[in-house]
């Protein structure tokens, strides 16, 4: 949960991708957790729901998460910034793109049709039915998991319409963004293959159960005696037919508005400025200022900095304002602690002395003190 | 027989919705005293706005005229999933209820998504405030089906609500009852009511809805209000089946009842609209929180 929370406040296209992949092992250890509970209270269910999902989950990771850095690497090819705030208005110039991407962050997201709910949606299931257990306290954490998860989704969704619509929607914010070109075809093609990958799991999860119930079995050979298929706890049909359902009503509904703009008189203007006379690219929503409700909830840990110079004379003068939200932990935790490790190790560079006499000196030195030590013992 | 309710569902589904809106104009006229625009006044608005020509900005893209279609599909869908009343739904398996919960959070990404198309600030304010707010629904949407679940042993929408809930009430009433109120603050949110947001400002900073959709004009601007309708009709025949859980034993009049509850909601909503304020875009997490916690209470209430 905090690595999406992380991701949410970040301004780096390729750090936010990152950061996604904290809360896409989250979600899979979550799997792995109910199929380690179901294994010590013996329920075959969860072992197999757990499991299978958070395998799946394992191979859509691969899938959405290599589509998503494929095009924001396509991206950073056309424009040469990872910064989110300076993008903008891609879709326009990298249509193919701009689609990849969308495809990948609707995936990621666990939202249907695509393979990212099919794996959310067995360990969703999975935990759900801990709840048959009626007593205990073992059911209580479990089924806490699953609102948790759904927070999980909640924000990633929040982060991947900022990402999307910062980086492609809109107008250009900067210009090397507003000269951005489409990548050629061998950048496209990889991310259509990923694409269609992502689209079969998410429409036809049947055909990938069966492998999926194979790797369980391996892992726990007491299941195979009575061999509990994935079909009889998730409705994987159904979610075939919902899919494929869900596609054609909006082709229909595609169809629908297309037949009735075309009918009509359609205008093109500028985007409504409230009657502002000089719009400027500059003007738009930027990721932070979307980002910045959600930081704020989780301003506890991710600790966000702000540095403003604001103009309190009559006359506007110039003002500057910088957010930006530094790693917890690295920044926090780690760096400090390897800084300060490295400050008491140069203490001892006097000895690093460089020449092969003094190294001699010390192993001598040493062999002394061990041989004393040895006999001292 | 099935297939007559079946039918029955699709047409309340399709037919009512605009209604709703309706209802809650007239109550909130009543109120104000005024005579308001007639009941039927969003179906008249919808017919209007599809004959209508269109007005695009330059900045936008597919995803422009992708939100209004996705919103609109994906509450029919859901529609689909959720039981009017005693009857089941059309659709129903187990696990039914994350296909919901996730079909709504997919209208709302591409909702999101094509009001940051048009490169404005004030909907991308929208837009932020929306993913917000829905950040904080979603724990408590899933809190509340947690408690439906364990009190009926089912995994699917139309198992959780449609049936008897006599010994459901008998066994967790105290839960049942803080879910309900939970599912109500969920359904002002999600659907941009007062206290959560008005959807009669005048001022775009405001607003949280209205202002996603301030670049849509004709075709698809009628798609939009009719989506958000619908999104209204399926929270509150969710809403509705908890708090008002009673059977006639007649099928038929079941159906009376559904329509009565329904109407029953829009005017409640107005009847809330008309007396109380909009609340400060900075307290609206914390209502959203209680609302987890009460279903969080809930849960807790039903560990024995």
């Amino acid at each position: 949960m905090l690595g999406v929370a992380f991701a949410i406040g970040q301004h780096d296209l390729k750090r936010l991708l990152a950061y996604h992949s904290v809360e896409n092992i989250g979600i899979i250890l979550m799997g792995v957790g109910l199929a380690l509970i179901g294994r010590s209270v013996g329920r075959d269910d969860w072992v197999l729901l757990g499991l299978a999902g958070g395998l799946l989950h394992v191979w859509n990771h691969g899938l959405f998460k290599s589509l998503l850095f494929l095009s924001a690497g396509s991206v950073i090819h056309a424009v040469h910034t990872r910064e989110i705030d300076h993008l903008g208005g891609l879709a326009k110039s990298m249509p193919w793109t701009a689609l990849c991407f969308a495809v990948g962050a609707v995936a990621i997201c666990g939202l249907p049709p695509l393979n990212g709910f099919v794996s959310e949606l067995l360990i969703y299931i999975g935990l759900f039915r801990t709840l048959g257990l009626g007593e205990g306290a073992s059911w209580f954490g479990a089924a806490f998991a699953a609102p948790a998860l759904a927070l999980i989704g909640a924000l990633a969704l929040a982060c991947f319409v900022k990402a999307y619509g910062a980086v492609f929607l809109g107008t250009a914010r900067s210009e090397p963004a507003r000269h951005a070109h489409e990548s050629g075809p061998s950048m496209i093609g990889p991310m259509g293959v990923l694409v269609a990958c992502c689209v079969f799991i998410g429409v036809a999860p049947g055909l990938v159960a069966p492998v999926l119930e194979h790797a369980v079995f391996a892992w726990a050979p007491d299941l195979t005696a009575d061999q509990p298929r994935l079909a009889s706890f998730v409705p994987l049909g159904w979610i075939s037919v919902m899919g494929l359902g869900l596609v054609g009503t909006l082709v229909l509904g595609a169809g629908f508005l297309r037949w009735r703009i075309r009918s009509r008189v359609v205008a093109s203007v500028g985007t409504w400025d409230c009657g502002y006379a000089a719009p400027s690219p500059t003007m738009q929503y930027t990721s932070s200022s979307f980002a910045e409700m959600l930081v704020k909830l989780f301003a506890w840990v991710l600790r966000p900095k702000v540095h403003a110079r604001q103009d309190r004379s009559l006359f506007v003068h110039e003002g500057e304002f910088h957010s930006h939200v530094p790693d917890t932990v690295l920044d926090g935790g780690l760096r400090p602690s390897f800084r300060a490790v490295a400050r008491v190790f140069s203490w001892f560079r006097f000895l690093q002395q460089g020449s092969i006499q003094a190294y001699l000196l010390y192993i001598f030195l040493m062999l002394i003190a061990l041989l004393f030590w040895n006999g001292l013992l | 027989m099935q297939v007559i309710h079946t039918l029955i569902h699709l047409v309340l589904l399709i037919a009512m919705p605009p209604l709703l809106p309706g209802i809650i104009g007239k109550t909130k006229a009543l109120f104000a005293g005024r005579v308001g625009p007639p009941f039927l006044q969003p179906y008249y608005d919808l017919i209007k706005l599809l004959q209508k020509g269109s007005v695009f900005s330059t900045t936008t893209t597919w995803m422009f005229l992708a939100g209004p279609v996705v919103g609109l599909a994906t509450s029919l869908l859901a529609g689909l999933l959720v039981p009017l009343g005693s009857h089941a739904a059309p659709i129903s398996f187990e696990g039914d209820l994350i296909l919901f919960a996730y079909l709504l959070a997919l209208g709302r990404f591409f909702t999101a998504s094509a009001a940051l198309d048009t490169g404005s600030a004030f909907e991308g304010m929208g837009a932020a405030r929306e993913v917000t707010f829905s950040c904080l629904a979603e724990p408590a949407v899933f809190l509340s089906f947690l408690v439906l679940a364990k009190l009926s042993d089912s995994l699917s929408l139309t198992g959780m609500l449609s049936g008897s809930f006599a010994a459901k009430w008998a066994e967790g009433g105290a839960s049942l009852v803080l879910v309900g109120v939970s599912l109500f603050i969920v359904l002002l949110a999600e659907n941009s009511r007062i206290p959560f947001d008005d959807p009669n400002t005048h001022l775009e900073l405001t607003m949280i809805h209205e202002v996603m959709v301030l670049d849509h004009s004709g075709p698809a601007f009628g798609m939009i209000l009719y989506g958000a309708a619908m999104k209204l009709f399926v929270l509150g025949a969710v809403t509705i089946r908890v708090l008002l859980p009673w059977d006639s034993g007649n099928a038929w009049v079941d159906w009376g009842g559904v329509i009565v509850g329904m109407m029953l909601v829009a005017v409640f909503i107005g009847v809330m609209e008309s007396t109380m304020a909009r609340l400060r875009l900075v307290n609206i997490p914390k209502v959203l929180v209680a609302a987890c916690l009460l279903s969080a209470l809930g849960v807790i209430l039903l560990v024995k």
